[in-house]
């Protein structure tokens, strides 16, 4: 388990990510997030939820009710043009973040 | 899922309740909706499933800001005991307390005739003594028996069905949430049931005014011993089977008040709570005084046949003080 404070900055480009290519709702995103982290990390519902407001409120991304599946309405999020600029804007700064971090890494 | 509902709605009670924050409310509880099926199809049981989703949800300062209010509202900790206060009750859970209110009603309203009925036994013993055709001593000795015997198994009654019911005794305390359909089932059963009530009730009010009657007719014909006293034991059988409908109606109604919130159930307002709050302190403190007054003015001066004149008294005062402070704690 990682924590919640060391990735905080990062959950908006795991969420962009798993849009990149086709919408998605709150918990198959959820689900992916863990899966793809082999359990490492589990985004909470709180921390999920506030990025998509804001993420939204940013114009990165937009939401929208999906069909009903068994009588249940789920809200889907769909990444935007500035969600992908954004997303990759995300991806230089990590890769910097990395670099710098690094320097104090010591590989044991 | 009931749990993590209730769980969620208690978080989300202290903040404002804006379109952000149902919105915010109906997406995270879809989410462990979700999350909760997946683990239950996963083989998870109930507990664990909730367990996880719950440990799973995060804080609520992480989405304050989300929630159309910049701060959550500081509510008094009295106000927020209301809202713990509140219990969801299913369907099936509404009914099981039905029938089992309905199940104890029984025994306390049969346990109340036992004490009612306890001096009968004796009574008629009394009689057939005084009349020669048994022994008068061992008549009253096997009267006096029977009227204790009947007093403990009343008592026994009211134990058992006192602890049997004891898992419900919080349901008159805190409101109760039932799900559209539920209310409206139970609603209709006490649409139902009240239109017997009022005769039940107006039946048991009779038989207890008809107790008197057959002592007046016969008493006045009749100068034998025992016929008044069969008489006066007429009494306590009128009056018993006047009290078992009391109890059991009463007791029923009450059930279905406690289940919709009606009636002396009625959700009530701060005013109102701080006005039972203060009756509740001055009836306790009250009739302990008169109890006082009662035991002493009576052994002093030995007139016990008058001195229960104070009870009467003291229970018309008590609802007149009760009236009127919950009429001032209304106006001010």
């Amino acid at each position: 388990m990682i924590s919640s404070d060391g990735i905080r900055g990062y959950n908006d480009m795991m969420i962009l990510y798993l849009i990149l290519t086709e919408p998605s709702y709150g918990y198959q995103i959820s689900r992916e997030i863990k899966s793809r982290t082999d359990g490492k990390y589990i985004i909470k519902e709180t921390t999920l939820y506030s990025a998509f407001t804001r993420l939204e409120n940013n114009g990165y991304i937009e939401s929208f009710y999906g069909n009903e599946t068994n009588g249940k309405r789920r809200t889907y999020y769909q990444i935007t043009k500035a969600g992908k600029d954004y997303y990759k804007e995300k991806c230089s700064e990590w890769e910097l973040t990395k670099e710098v971090v690094d320097q104090f890494h010591h590989k044991s | 899922m009931e749990t993590i509902i209730s769980y969620i709605d208690n978080l989300f009670s202290s903040y404002p309740d804006t379109p952000q924050a149902r919105k915010a409310k109906e997406e995270l509880l879809g989410i462990m909706e979700d999350k909760y099926n997946e683990l239950k199809a996963e083989g998870k049981s109930e507990h664990e499933a909730i367990g996880i989703v719950i440990s799973e949800f995060g804080s609520m300062d992480e989405i304050a800001s989300e929630l159309g209010s910049d701060k959550k509202i500081t509510i008094e900790k009295k106000e927020m005991e209301e809202h713990i206060n509140q219990k969801n009750i299913t369907s099936s859970e509404a009914l099981e307390y039905l029938k089992r209110q309905t199940n104890f009603s029984f025994k306390i309203a049969i346990g109340v005739v036992l004490c009612i009925l306890s001096p009968v036994i004796p009574g008629i013993l009394d009689a057939i003594g005084k009349s020669g055709i048994i022994l008068e001593a061992f008549a009253d000795a096997v009267g006096g028996a029977s009227l204790f015997l009947m007093v403990a198994v009343a008592v026994g009654i009211f134990i058992t069905a006192g602890i049997s019911n004891s898992r419900y005794e919080n349901y008159d305390k805190i409101e109760i949430k039932l799900d559209f359909s539920t209310r409206d089932q139970i609603s209709k059963q006490y649409e139902a049931f009240n239109q017997w009530f009022g005769i039940k009730i107006a039946t048991g009010v009779i038989l207890c005014i008809l107790s008197v009657l057959p002592p007046i007719f016969l008493d006045a014909f009749f100068k034998a011993y025992w016929i008044n006293q069969l008489s006066g034991i007429s009494i306590f059988i009128f009056v018993a089977a006047g009290v078992f409908l009391f109890i059991t109606e009463g007791m029923r109604k009450d059930a279905f008040e406690v289940l919709l919130g009606k009636g002396d159930y009625a959700p009530k307002t701060q005013k109102q709570k701080k006005a039972k709050k203060i009756i509740d302190l001055f009836s306790s403190v009250y009739w302990s005084l008169v109890t006082v007054v009662y035991l002493l003015w009576s052994i002093i001066t030995m007139k016990w046949g008058f001195t229960w004149i104070i009870w009467p008294i003291s229970g018309i005062i008590f609802s007149a003080i009760s009236t009127i402070i919950s009429n001032l704690s209304h106006t001010d």
